[in-house]
């Protein structure tokens, strides 16, 4: 997969529901692909797939060795003057099939495994420019490998995602040490996440109540449709509306579009434009960043409200509460059936134990008894949701650490709950949301995969403990017990 | 008060019933001294784009008639593609005419934005939709027929509408719908032609209380003299008239006559006067040229007509017959049979078999069915005295004076409430 298509796929407009699985086995890197010392009379083969410099001051490695007489004994970096040593057990080993089936074949050696290793480590010298990795045996021979580290942050992080071990490979300690420092890293070698100067369309109201931010990415025509639904509805005229383009690429049609739909449907509205692909979170956050509102309702561009005056009903009832953190709303497929009533999480069966979201209730019946309950719920989704403004800064916004648009939602709700608030669902304000199958493919992209197990993985590695509490507060569904009183169906 | 219709054509470009019906209204407002105005959409192949402005004109015509050219349409969202014919020329149009009432007769070409832009140039004139089809709602040309079987569709749903068009998601056709009704709101009024259609947008979620019937009016001929027939001859002889488009039955006539041949009642002739076949696809136009070759010598096929052609070609049938295998809103060609007293053989769905009273002032068959219609051709042709008890029921068509009246009466009464 090319880098290209990987970025595009980035903040793939809206993200969706997790589904369970495990990282993919990235099926391009043959085992020899990288930089590869064989000494055959030795019986010892080293390979170097990737060699990457998250930032300046950090480094991570990835490759393979065939050393069944366990004869290597240390690495050496040496950058400038400087040698770093980084001792044999320092490398994470790990099982790789493809490897393995690459020894037989080559080595007639079919005994050893764990032929994999990554390692993060932090440079004792600054990485500039390249170096060179020196691989020191017991008998005292070094072999000398070229690197030059790629510092290109996305190219970085695709490649630090592309070495997560495939189950049943996978250990959280590996997660843990290696792979989320190393992602970590990536991040500040970016450029801070801002947008260019923001227009502004028609009349924006001098104090609004509410600030509605819209994310896009991908299809700019939803603006348009979303607009058409905005119209009809004099309470999202009143309101600051913001609509963050999150493709820098797309700025101009997307400003010449926003100057057309304003002045068809007398919306007033302002636009920002990244000034790089950012993601989903800092997109929100760039657009609550310039928003005023003492409200802040987040809304994804495929949502369409099913009538007038929902923005009025979910404010007064935010405002009824101030402990209250993401009030959500019940969610429907164009067929009418419940795409959300709230979120909670689920533990996956696998032995990982990872937390997925869920939403409740899903597929079943607009009416289905259950979800015509206003309650608290563990979390909603950020396809529609709502926040005091005050608090959302209080627990410090959206975080920006995952990957690809996935479960930055249910931290900001686990967030606002570990800050003593609770988040709702209001079950009485419908909206529609067409959850997005725009990403075609992406489903069987190994990087997708991957991130998204990353993601996963974060969450349950930041969150496990709170969301195990939160899941036995919960009160077993219910819809049985009135099911059988006759009240429904 | 000031009107202004507009169109989604002219009748001199292209002579569909909406156009005729819209054009004939504006004209008789015109010469009852109403301050009318008309707005028709021209496009490719009859005319060309000029640079700058959209707007055209008719030679010869007076200045209440403006040609509107667009050739960028969205035919599944119903959308104008030309955002600047929207947003710039429509508006500074409105900006200058400035009239109290606009009457939609159709967006299609045109754009369903042109209702939002009335709105907000002139926010209080009274908006009034007329509805033909259902293009608003099936994205099949309007006709609400499945396109696996051509099966007669009853309701519209994204899951239904996605088997039709596989290659358009369920999302995209609730988005098409959520769109299109999203600019619809905006009507003050609608106007259905037949209770049949307002009853189908009802049930689609138009408001009951902005929805009108009132029948489309027409100009009214002078009625062409009864065939004169041999004593003993029968009511053999059958007429049809207007488009042949694939939806109109063609081929089921056909095969009705080829079974009157088998069965032996030579006595039956049909001819058929057709329109619009160069407008349809190429392989129907194929296919129907084909079965047209291979008709029976019971059918002749006559060459293309005009309106002032039409008495002089009723006065050689007996029976106009509408065998169309589409619901049909309120067919020109049963008007044109009743305004010359012709009893109307038709299909018995929709729009047609409202307009036609079944064994009243016409004869309803089985839709799609070709024995079902074979049967009911010998019946008319062959029963005693049916012809002329049916011929005597038929009830007066609407003149375009008392569609005028009407169409009056309810844009005042909307002014007042848009006023109110």
């Amino acid at each position: 997969m090319s880098l290209a298509v990987s970025l595009r796929t980035r903040l793939g407009a809206v993200y969706h529901a997790v589904r369970s699985g495990v990282p993919a086995q990235p099926s391009n890197p043959a085992p020899h692909s990288g930089s590869t010392i064989e000494l055959l009379d030795k019986r010892f083969a080293f390979c170097l797939d990737h060699c990457v410099s998250p930032d300046a001051a950090s480094l991570f490695l990835r490759g393979w060795l065939w050393d069944p007489r366990q004869q290597l004994l240390r690495l050496e970096l040496v950058l400038g003057h400087h040698v770093q040593a980084v001792p044999a057990a320092g490398l994470m080993r790990y099982p790789r099939k493809d490897v393995a089936a690459h020894c037989q074949r080559r080595f007639s050696d079919g005994t050893m495994d764990n032929h994999g290793f990554l390692t993060f480590l932090l440079a004792e010298a600054p990485i500039a420019g390249s170096g060179l990795l020196r691989v020191v045996l017991k008998d005292g021979q070094r072999v000398e490998l070229a690197i030059s580290p790629s510092t290109d942050p996305f190219l970085s992080q695709h490649q630090i995602l592309e070495s997560i071990p495939s189950e049943p490979f996978f250990n959280s300690a590996l997660m843990a040490n290696h792979i989320e420092p190393a992602i970590d890293r990536t991040r500040s070698g970016l450029p801070g996440a801002r947008a260019g100067r923001p227009l502004s369309f028609g009349s924006s109201p001098s104090k609004p109540e509410l600030s509605i931010i819209v994310p896009l990415y991908g299809r700019l025509e939803l603006m348009g449709h979303q607009l058409a639904q905005f119209a009809n509805d004099p309470a999202i005229c009143a309101s600051e509306l913001i609509y963050v383009l999150d493709d820098p690429s797309r700025g101009a049609e997307f400003e010449s579009y926003a100057f057309h739909l304003a002045q068809l449907y007398l919306v007033p509205f302002k636009t920002l434009v990244m000034e790089r692909n950012s993601g989903y979170s800092a997109a929100n956050n760039v657009g609550a960043a310039a928003s005023s509102a003492p409200f802040l309702l987040f809304l994804n561009s495929d949502v369409f409200p099913v009538k007038p005056g929902w923005t009025i009903r979910l404010l007064a009832l935010h405002n009824t509460d101030s402990h209250l953190g993401a009030l959500g709303c019940k969610l429907l497929y164009e067929d009418g059936s419940i795409q959300h009533a709230g979120m909670y999480f689920y533990q996956d069966l696998h032995p990982y134990k990872l937390w997925i979201n869920m939403h409740y209730f899903k597929g079943l019946p607009r009416d289905w008894p259950e979800a015509c309950v206003d309650r608290a719920v563990p979390a909603v989704t950020g396809a529609a949701l709502l926040v005091r403004r005050s608090a959302f800064e209080q627990v410090g916004g959206w975080d920006e650490s995952y990957i690809l648009a996935n479960f930055e939602d249910s931290d900001l709700c686990l967030r606002f709950v570990k800050h003593g608030y609770t988040n709702r669902y209001c079950s009485s304000v419908e909206l529609y949301h067409l959850e997005r199958q725009s990403q075609q493919g992406a489903e069987s992209d190994p990087i997708r995969i991957n991130s998204d197990f990353y993601n996963r993985w974060l969450q349950t590695h930041r969150w496990g403990g709170l969301i195990e509490d939160l899941m036995k507060q919960q009160v077993p569904a219910s819809v049985d017990r009135q099911m059988q009183a006759g009240s429904a169906i | 008060m000031r009107v202004l219709h507009v169109s989604h054509g002219h009748p001199a470009f292209i002579a569909g019933g909406a156009e005729i019906a819209s054009f004939e209204l504006f004209n008789r407002m015109v010469q009852l001294e109403y301050d009318a105005f008309y707005m028709a959409r021209v496009g490719p192949p009859t005319h060309f784009r000029r640079p700058g402005t959209p707007f055209q004109s008719v030679p010869g015509e007076t200045k209440r008639v403006v040609l509107f050219y667009t050739d960028r349409f969205d035919l599944f969202f119903l959308s104008q593609v030309d955002q600047a014919a929207i947003t710039l020329h429509f508006r500074e149009f409105l900006e200058s005419l400035r009239p109290d009432v606009v009457h939609f007769s159709h967006t299609l070409h045109l754009g369903i934005e042109t209702v939002r832009q009335v709105r907000n140039v002139l926010p209080r004139a009274a908006i009034v939709y007329t509805l033909h089809e259902f293009l608003p709602i099936c994205a099949a040309d309007g006709r609400m027929i499945r396109t696996r079987d051509r099966s007669l569709c009853d309701h519209a749903t994204p899951l239904r509408c996605h088997e039709c068009f596989p290659d358009r998601t369920p999302q995209e056709f609730f988005l098409r719908e959520l769109f299109v009704k999203s600019h619809l709101w905006n009507v003050d009024a609608f106007v259905a032609p037949s209770q049949f259609l307002l009853d189908r947008y009802l049930s689609w979620g138009l408001p009951q209380d902005k929805l009108h019937l009132i029948e489309n009016g027409r100009s009214l001929q002078m009625e062409a003299p009864a065939r004169s027939a041999a004593p003993g001859e029968g009511r053999g002889c059958i007429g049809y008239f207007g488009q042949l488009n694939p939806d109109k039955g063609l081929q089921v006539l056909l095969a009705a006559m080829q079974i009157l041949t088998e069965r032996g009642h030579r006595d039956i002739h049909l001819r058929i006067h057709g329109a619009n076949l160069d407008k349809q696809s190429p392989q129907f136009q194929a296919s129907l040229k084909e079965s047209l070759a291979r008709t029976p010598d019971n059918v002749t096929v006559q060459p293309h007509y005009v309106q002032a052609d039409l008495p002089s070609l009723m006065e050689k049938v007996d029976w106009v017959v509408v065998p169309s295998t589409w619901w049909e809103n309120a067919p020109l060609s049963i008007q044109e049979a009743f305004m010359h007293r012709r009893p109307v053989i038709c299909s018995n769905i929709g729009g047609m078999a409202e307009k036609v009273r079944d064994d009243v002032d016409g004869l309803h068959f089985r839709v799609n069915d070709p024995d079902s219609l074979a049967d009911t051709l010998i019946r008319a042709a062959h029963t005693e005295g049916l012809w002329e008890r049916l011929r005597e029921s038929i009830r007066p068509v609407f003149p375009v004076d008392q569609s005028v009246a009407a169409h009056v009466a309810l844009y005042r009464s909307v002014s007042n409430l848009v006023l109110a």
